[in-house]
């Protein structure tokens, strides 16, 4: 019997992940494909890649992103360096949470009886759901490896190779991550927890990878985190297998020393976790909204914290940034982007995908109350439907509204600190401007949930990664202009560079408010899903 | 004057798609009634209750708590009941004090001194996380919090799942003061022995239909006397006597099920030099059993 229990913890792991693992490898794929296919389609000739190359070989905004460049004139080269640099965090965020949501979520909701039961002993099922987060790093690696092979390798332009190893290097950090996730697991002594320290963590290795990547003479520092390994892996530009030893030897030691502390430690229990009593309080329990606010206030400031560090470091390195792009000519390619304030609004894209993510993820919140039968618990009291959701959405919407202000403020404080020229209107203006896209990502992800409750959060967020996506590739591709409208990322406009865009911002709020009171009035009629 | 119905439900069908989990169910509970519903899994009782308390929609028929419609009135029939799920899901990050006050705010109608007494009675300790108890505790938090409302009507979905005996006979008293203060109980279990302790009138649920529905006494007419017989050798052949259902248990014994009197079995024993015959009534969990039987889903007996 201990044999099957093994198994099927394995599967169980692997179930409540593949939508999620879907969507991840999806978009990964999606964006390396974008990338071959983009560069080749819009520097054809050698002399037009050697001209894009001198232009940004020493752009310090694009070693921010992805990592020191070595070959930009050459598709092979540039894959490397794009796919390498962005997806390695991507397969490192989400190698850490899947972890946590396996090992220590499931544990909080009291899935693994049977390991009280005696049916599996804890380390044994650690094991297994280890081994199932290194299968879907697979999937992960497979996927990227996939798009790069029929798109690159198909054309010439990699060596079968070199795809398969761009691909593992990308994968490679999600792998790792995630043995740091089951370990936080063990650590921690709930999901939130466990949670906060990965997401640190992860938080961490970048910080320390932007440095490597950006000081001078600290180019030793990518040894120190799975994200530099990945960095010094250079599959196309001279492979480094020593990278390779460090992320097996990492991985496997980590994936142990989780299973040695999981053998020994209480159900429930963590090892930093504290045994002091709870105090009660009684602020903020008088109605689900209240409770709500209670609740997003741990999760805002963990957001705040994590995006706000960024816009600290985007804004301190506007100055220099946009001085360096200057003297490298590239204003004469990219215009006005070289400007302080065009940086600025460049990197603010990037916001505007996070505070949409963030809005998102509230989606999951509601999917989460309802499988887990709380929502039946409420809504067997005096509590009207309609007055739910309505007040869970406005919890999202405001505190979207304090993310972007607080990071186009944090933005404003790293700019201001090196005298960048950025006024603080500059700054809230930027901020601001990542709101509207993301209410309607809300607006809609909550229409998904009224609508189709058993689809979860996975739709909701696939949305928002297609949006940006299209946003990204449509352009590239040569999709003609109302085509390109189809993503609400089309209609942020460049701020503090240009005016905000008042038809396409008022648009997309129109369309939040029109989806969310839709999403009320469907989840006032609709069965409640089952618990 | 009638006495004023907490629950009525008029040929209340539910289907999931191809699927009937309801089917025309028709039931009245008045004030001060203990009502038990019973029926295997999946016989369709969380269905019911989902329905009267408006979470789901009914496909077709209706019902009302105190004469406020399940679905369209939902928040004004929810001020007047109190509901405790077989799953107690509660905020795994609140405390069960935090819990309970929550809770009570909700409803918006708590006796506080009440609910002292009963967090005592239950011997709870309301300082932990929810997280932190074990899932009989967790059902106390729902258990407390729904008697202290002193709601007119208490819904409870297999609401000693998880509790010791101790607590269960602690769960009948407070039934009892439930009762006692005129409200209605619809206790959905599939708890015999907990049905046959605290109700007044008891339905039974089968493949979303109500087979049965009476008193105990009357229910207790549905059941038959089981006679058992040990002859001297091999049991002699007996003549056929209507409804009277016999099954061999030893290579002498015979067990008789007995729908009516048992005048007419003893005539046709007598003369027959019956070494010992031992006659009971079939308590209630044989009625189930004769109602679901055990293998085909289908055994009444004696039929």
């Amino acid at each position: 019997m201990d044999e099957g229990a093994e198994v099927w913890v394995g599967r169980h792991a692997f179930r409540i992940e593949r939508v999620r693992l879907t969507v991840v490898a999806a978009i990964a794929a999606l964006y390396a494909a974008a990338n071959v296919i983009g560069y080749r389609d819009t520097y054809p000739t050698l002399a037009d890649r050697v001209r894009f190359a001198s232009a940004f070989r020493g752009n310090l905004a694009l070693r921010l992103f992805y990592g020191v460049p070595h070959d930009l004139a050459s598709v092979a080269g540039y894959a490397e360096f794009r796919l390498i640099g962005l997806l390695s965090v991507v397969a490192a965020g989400w190698g850490v949470f899947a972890a946590v949501r396996a090992l220590r979520g499931e544990e909080d909701d009291g899935r693994y009886e049977l390991m009280q039961a005696g049916v599996i002993g804890r380390g044994a099922l650690v094991t297994a759901v280890l081994a199932a987060l290194t299968v879907e790093c697979g999937v992960l690696w497979l996927a990227i490896a996939a798009a790069l092979l029929l798109t690159g390798t198909a054309a010439g332009d990699l060596t079968a190779a070199q795809s398969i190893m761009v691909a593992a290097a990308a994968a490679l950090p999600g792998f790792v991550f995630a043995m740091v996730g089951g370990l936080a697991s063990q650590l921690a002594g709930s999901r939130r927890g466990a949670q906060a320290l990965g997401g640190a963590l992860v938080a961490a290795a970048l910080l320390l990878r932007i440095a490597a990547d950006l000081g001078r003479g600290l180019g030793g520092l990518r040894w120190l985190t799975p994200l530099g390994w990945a960095e010094n892996l250079r599959p196309v530009t001279g492979l480094n297998p020593k990278a390779l030893v460090l992320f097996a030897v990492a991985g496997l030691a980590l994936g142990w020393a989780t299973v040695v502390l999981a053998s020994r430690r209480d159900l429930g229990a963590g090892l930093l976790a504290t045994h002091r009593r709870p105090r009660s309080s009684q602020r903020l329990l008088g109605s689900p909204t209240q409770a709500a606010v209670r609740a997003e206030l741990l999760t805002l400031t963990v957001w705040v914290v994590s995006a706000g560090l960024f816009a600290v470091i985007i804004g301190g390195f506007a100055q220099s940034i946009s001085e360096q792009a200057r003297r490298s000519g590239l204003a004469r390619i990219a215009g006005e982007v070289t400007t302080v304030h065009g940086y600025l609004a460049l990197s603010f894209v990037l916001f505007a995908l996070a505070v949409s993510l963030f809005a998102t993820s509230h989606i999951g919140a509601l999917h989460d109350e309802e499988s887990t039968g709380r929502l039946e618990t409420l809504l067997a009291l005096p509590v009207a439907r309609r007055s739910w959701l309505a007040g869970r959405l406005a919890v999202a919407t405001g505190s979207s509204i304090a993310l972007g202000i607080l990071v186009g403020l944090l933005a404003w404080a790293g700019a201001a600190s090196q005298d960048a020229g950025v006024g603080i209107g500059d700054g809230i203006a930027a901020g601001s401007n990542c709101v509207p896209v993301a209410l309607c990502f809300l607006g809609i992800g909550s229409l998904l949930f009224a609508v189709w409750p058993r689809v979860g959060v996975g739709a909701a967020l696939a949305v928002v990664g297609a949006g940006f996506l299209w946003n990204l590739v449509g352009a590239l591709v040569g999709a003609p202009s109302w085509l390109l409208a189809v993503s609400p990322f089309d209609h942020v406009a460049a701020v503090p560079l240009h005016e905000f865009d008042y038809p396409g911002g008022l648009g997309l709020l129109a369309i939040a408010v029109a989806t969310g009171v839709a999403a009320v009035e469907v989840f006032a009629r609709r069965d409640l899903r089952l618990g | 004057m009638a006495v004023e119905a907490a629950v009525r439900t008029r040929e209340l069908t539910k289907h999931f798609g191809p699927t009937v989990a309801l089917d025309g169910l028709t039931l009245t509970i008045p004030r001060g009634e203990v009502f038990g519903f019973l029926g295997p899994n999946g016989a369709g009782k969380t269905t019911t209750i989902r329905l009267l308390l408006g979470l789901q929609r009914p496909t077709s028929g209706s019902c009302s708590i105190f004469a406020s419609d399940s679905w369209a009135d939902a928040v004004e029939a929810h001020r007047r009941l109190a509901y405790v799920a077989g799953e107690p899901m509660l905020w795994p990050g609140l405390t069960g004090e935090e819990c309970l006050r929550f809770l009570g705010r909700l409803h918006g109608q708590v006796d506080t001194t009440y609910r002292e007494l009963l967090v005592t009675r239950f011997r709870f300790d309301p300082a932990k996380k929810v997280r932190d108890y074990s899932k009989g505790n967790r059902q106390k938090i729902q258990l407390i919090a729904a008697f202290a409302t002193r709601a007119d009507l208490l819904i409870l979905d297999e609401p000693t799942s998880g509790l010791d005996p101790l607590m269960e006979e602690v769960f009948r008293e407070t039934i009892g003061e439930a009762r006692g203060a005129g409200a209605a109980v619809f206790l959905s279990s599939h708890m015999l022995s907990e049905v046959e302790a605290v109700c007044d009138r008891i339905g039974i649920l089968r493949d979303g239909r109500l087979v049965e529905q009476g008193t105990l006494a009357e229910l207790r007419h549905l059941s038959q006397h089981v006679v058992d017989v040990t002859f001297p050798a091999e049991p002699p052949p007996l003549p056929a006597m209507e409804g009277v259902t016999a099954t061999r248990i030893g290579a002498n014994s015979v067990r008789f099920g007995v729908p009516g009197p048992v005048g007419p079995l003893l005539d046709a024993l007598s003369g027959t030099g019956v070494v010992s015959l031992a006659s009971r009534e079939q308590s209630l969990e044989e009625l189930f059993l004769s109602h679901y039987g055990t293998v085909d889903g289908d055994g009444a007996q004696g039929g």
